[in-house]
């Protein structure tokens, strides 16, 4: 029974890391000096393709996670409406074109929480269950799952 | 003038390795960069000698840094053998001031805003599809045609309308110059002026491009850029003298759906001093590739050039010899595997047709290519 249980459990951080399709709600999050109240999918987007680059004089720095992450992943699919090596290929060819810099990448939703909180123009996305303890940010845009 | 760039650019290489890479530095960045090794075999049959061998190909760095909020820099260097030894050319420099949001102005050397290929492609063999660009569009030290560098300043600007994105871009800089002498085997080559302008004459680029929203994935656009290309020291035996060039392009792309469809129409407009009664040259070429599942993208292309025998530009380049036009096409298929997003094997066969100068011949191409 012991090791019946390890093995589920084994299954189950697997899951969690590799395999799962994002279950929750996503939340974009701002500093909450942002020059901003909202914003829309589209405006996300243009975002995290480097196309919007400012808000008014405020640089917008956007923050992202480790590739293969789910939330990115699921982030990517529903927001930016591409896969994640396709995103990546992406970023290769603008800053190639155009200079410029991508997002920043977080290893955790508190990482980018945190650069958020300390960055004027500071912009990520969480799961929604971490914004109840995450300080300095603001919602501004929800991905309903 | 070509070797004081390249020994700049190889003090600045070593410069860059040197304070950019340590890790845990406050000034450490990411550099990036292209590389290729292609194994070619070209068959001439009757018209020459058959060939084949490994190459390397251009070996690409580049870093791209915002150094404030407004301020951002990309610097680029190919390390490559031209035929006597390997240099480390210095391709990009650009220094970039972000007036508003979507208005930008940048000094440096930068990739002249012509057609699409060569904003969208240069050096990263990786990024096209296919082995190498189309012939017509080779770079100046490969005895290409085409300006594909600027030295100046750049004005970049980008318009968000109902119907889709604009992004307009003008250069202003130095006027090349074509320097060698081909009559004495030495290398004929456009030189952008890296290191100054050797007539005061400037050159203007701009282009105009769209991508519409009700057609994701296309992008419509045309270019022009003008100058007046000096000869000087008799090179290829042409009287010295200037030639007055304009150059338009037209383009599509369109990326959507797993399939690749690529288009461009260039064409050459030369007053010369030394010579008239010449008409203007015109190359194209088209390409299409679709990826089956998710490695595997066969493609074809075809390219053609027309240029017009007496026109000194070309003659002074080696491309025409006097009086006999050059009328020369080549049909290109492959097949690209994709190992993941940053490294890519291309299989390739070349039928060429060039009736005046190189005859009918063939080539085959496998490249391996990488993104780092």
């Amino acid at each position: 029974m012991r090791k019946l249980a390890l093995v589920w459990a084994l299954v189950g951080v697997f899951a969690m890391g590799f395999g799962t399709a994002w279950a929750e709600d996503i939340v974009i999050v701002v500093n909450d000096n942002a020059p901003v109240q909202s914003l829309d999918a589209r405006e996300v987007k243009e975002i995290y393709l480097g196309e919007t680059g400012y808000w008014g004089d405020q640089r917008i720095t956007p923050v992202g996670y480790q590739d293969g992450t789910p939330i990115q992943g699921t982030f990517l699919d529903k927001v930016v409406n591409i896969s994640e090596n396709v995103y990546k290929t992406y970023w290769i060819k603008r800053i190639f074109r155009e200079g410029g810099v991508p997002p920043t990448k977080a290893g955790s939703s508190e990482e980018a929480l945190r650069m958020v909180s300390q960055s004027a123009g500071g912009i990520t996305y969480i799961p929604a269950s971490a914004l109840a303890s995450a300080g300095g940010v603001r919602e501004v845009f929800r991905v309903t799952n | 003038m070509k070797k004081t760039i390249r020994r700049w650019g190889g003090a600045v290489f070593a410069l860059v390795l040197c304070i950019g890479t340590a890790p845990g530095t406050a000034n450490a960045f990411t550099m990036h960069g292209f590389g290729d090794v292609t194994y070619t075999a070209t068959e001439m049959g009757d018209n020459g000698r058959d060939n084949n061998g490994f190459n390397l190909g251009q070996l690409d760095f580049y870093v791209a840094e915002q150094i404030s909020d407004r301020v951002d820099v990309l610097v680029e260097f190919v390390i490559e053998n031209p035929g006597d030894g390997f240099v480390v050319d210095l391709e990009r420099l650009q220094v970039g001031y972000a007036v508003a949001n979507q208005h930008k102005i940048r000094a440096g050397r930068f990739h002249n805003l012509m057609g699409y290929w060569n904003l969208a492609f240069h050096h990263g063999a990786q990024l096209h599809t296919s082995v190498g660009r189309p012939f017509f569009l080779e770079f100046e030290d490969d005895n290409g045609i085409i300006p594909v560098h600027m030295v100046g300043l750049w004005w970049s600007s980008r318009f968000e309308t109902g119907a889709g994105k604009v992004d307009f871009g003008l250069m202003f800089g130095n006027g090349a110059a074509l320097t060698g002498d081909a009559a004495n085997n030495d290398t004929v080559e456009l030189d952008p002026g890296s290191g100054g302008d050797s007539d005061n004459k400037k050159a203007v680029s701009a282009n105009l491009t769209f991508r519409p929203s009700a057609v994701r994935g296309l992008e419509v656009g045309a270019s022009v850029t003008a100058g007046t290309i000096v000869l000087s020291g008799t090179p290829g035996g042409i009287a010295n003298g200037e030639i007055d060039q304009t150059v338009y392009a037209l383009h599509a792309a369109y990326l959507a759906h797993n399939a690749e469809l690529l288009g461009e129409f260039y064409a050459w407009n030369h007053d010369a001093t030394m010579a008239s009664g010449f008409d203007d040259s015109s190359a194209f070429y088209v390409q299409a590739g679709y990826l089956v599942g998710e490695r595997v993208t066969p493609y074809v292309r075809y390219e053609s050039l027309s240029a017009d025998g007496m026109d000194p530009y070309f003659q002074t380049m080696g491309m025409t010899m006097a009086g006999t036009d050059r009328d020369k096409t080549i049909v290109i298929a492959g097949v690209r595997y994709d190992l993941n997003y940053r490294s890519a094997v291309k299989v390739e066969y070349r039928s060429i047709e060039d009736d005046n100068y190189d005859g009918s011949f063939t080539e085959g191409a496998v490249q391996w290519s990488f993104a780092f």
